[in-house]
């Protein structure tokens, strides 16, 4: 694969569109499974009624893998604290009504590139892109949630430029280390300019093709590219479906920014109440402190039984399949290690 | 093209080697470990499979640690991550998990058994060979 550097390129050119393609298959092809759910998801969604018969039956099949059903129940667990009781039982099909049609697909795209990048990326250099990943994208979703018109999607979508770093990273690891020093350094969140000159290209056009390949459809990945690469000062020149995007990016640079430094946001997140602002800001802290509370992007198949799952109803036959593949990793003292990835 | 089939079921191994022979050389390795030692050895060789067909269930090393163990061995050796050789993999019906988990470990396309020729063949242009 032949990839080039140039200075010169800006992210209109045909060839930087072209090396941002070849930067996304740096994560290689995307399984079909996912593919035909999630292009279901979204025709379900832009017709604007709940999930259809087929989209039902490929989402019943997909977690029926323990390792994916894991990543749901926690990621569910993250974003619906109140929902989850141990009196308050569940079946897996209960986690997938949840969410709507796009949310869904936004969170089965997250549990399988993470764990694809986990995968792919140098281990050492991989942590310096988890962290801010998952305390990012719950931060977004914590953000859109509160305020409606923007709704928990795009704060799931804000982790795929972190999808697009870690194929900088795999490519390009020194590349990368000087990268995440830079950014570090400027406090920034992404340096398109950067990407540029080092890349020929920038992570939001390469996650933009991501959510492209994994069947998020053309509009979706036009509305994500011009809302994240938008100038925060042009959120309302840009066409609706994208202000979202924009917006939570403004206001994940205010967060990061002022309550990472110990300041209050202003007016940012709009006309909110005081009290409904103040129990936001206190989630937010809480969660730049200590980063993800379930880590629900790590979990793997050893995570699904009844003790770590006490409301949710596991098929049998799932739980036969797990303590078989758990008998099968467990380290020399029987101890369960964790699946290699 | 060369290609390396991993398959310990006599049938499905020859039927994919019929299948396979006239677009290239076909080398059945009938367990895990064997497979993995044929694609080192090729690979030192200087004579790399473009394309490998893999089933999960294989006994000694199965499918899934076969394909950790190429994709490993292809990161030590340098090899670009697009450049990677392509696997398919070959499984039962009912293996979401290890469906999934060859996908994050880098797998092209996995196919159902029983095998069959214009899937084989629509799943292995579809992975821009010529066949």
């Amino acid at each position: 694969m032949d990839f080039q550097s140039n200075a010169t390129l800006d992210s209109c050119s045909d060839e930087s569109a072209e090396l941002a393609l070849k930067y996304s298959r740096v994560l290689g092809h995307m399984p079909q499974t996912f593919g035909v759910a999630i292009r279901g998801l979204m025709s379900d969604y832009a017709n604007g009624g709940g999930l259809s018969e087929g989209t039902l039956f490929q989402l019943r099949r997909l977690i029926k893998a323990p390792t994916l059903l894991a990543s749901l129940y926690f990621g569910s667990k993250t974003f619906f604290p109140h929902l989850f009781r141990a009196d308050a039982q569940k079946t897996p099909s209960d986690l997938i009504a949840l969410y709507d049609p796009f949310c869904l697909a936004a969170v089965l795209s997250n549990i399988y590139l993470y764990k694809r990048c986990k995968r792919v990326c140098n281990k050492e250099e991989w942590r310096f892109i988890a962290e801010p990943l998952q305390r990012n994208l719950e931060i977004g979703v914590r953000l859109g949630s509160e305020y409606k018109p923007v709704g928990m999607g795009p704060g799931l979508m804000t982790s795929f430029v972190f999808y697009a770093f870690a194929s900088f990273l795999a490519h390009d690891t020194p590349g990368f280390v000087d990268y995440r020093r830079h950014l570090k350094r400027n406090e920034l969140d992404f340096d398109p300019h950067y990407e540029l000159c080092h890349w020929g290209c920038t992570s939001v056009q390469i996650a933009s093709n991501l959510l492209i390949s994994l069947g998020f459809g053309v509009s979706a990945a036009t509305s994500y590219f011009q809302g994240t690469s938008c100038d925060v000062k042009s959120i309302a020149a840009i066409p609706g479906p994208s202000q979202p995007f924009a917006l939570i990016r403004r206001w994940l640079s205010s967060v990061h920014i002022k309550v990472g430094s110990g300041r209050m946001p202003g007016n940012e997140f709009g006309s909110m109440a005081a009290e409904q602002r103040s129990a936001l800001l206190q989630d937010i802290s809480e969660t730049l402190e200590n980063g993800s509370k379930y880590r629900w992007l790590e979990r793997t198949k050893l995570d699904v039984n009844s003790l770590d799952m006490p409301d949710l109803i596991i098929p049998p036959d799932m739980l036969e399949d797990v303590r078989d593949a758990g008998m099968e990793d467990a380290g020399p003292e029987g101890e369960p290690v964790e699946a290699a990835h | 093209m060369r290609i390396l089939i991993a398959e310990d079921e006599e049938v499905c191994g020859k039927l994919l080697q019929r299948i396979l022979e006239r677009y290239g050389e076909c080398v059945v390795a009938r367990n895990g470990q064997l497979a993995v030692e044929a694609f080192q050895e090729a690979f030192a060789s200087g004579k790399r499979y473009d394309l490998v067909f893999l089933d999960i269930m294989m006994p000694v090393k199965n499918g899934q640690q076969v394909l950790n163990e190429i994709r490993d061995y292809e990161q030590e050796n340098g090899v670009p991550l697009g450049g990677a050789t392509k696997v398919i993999m070959t499984t039962a019906l009912d293996d979401e998990e290890n469906v999934f988990e060859a996908h994050v470990s880098g797998c092209c396309a996995y196919l159902v058994k029983p095998i069959d020729k214009n899937k084989v063949i629509q799943e292995v242009r579809a992975l821009g060979f010529s066949v």
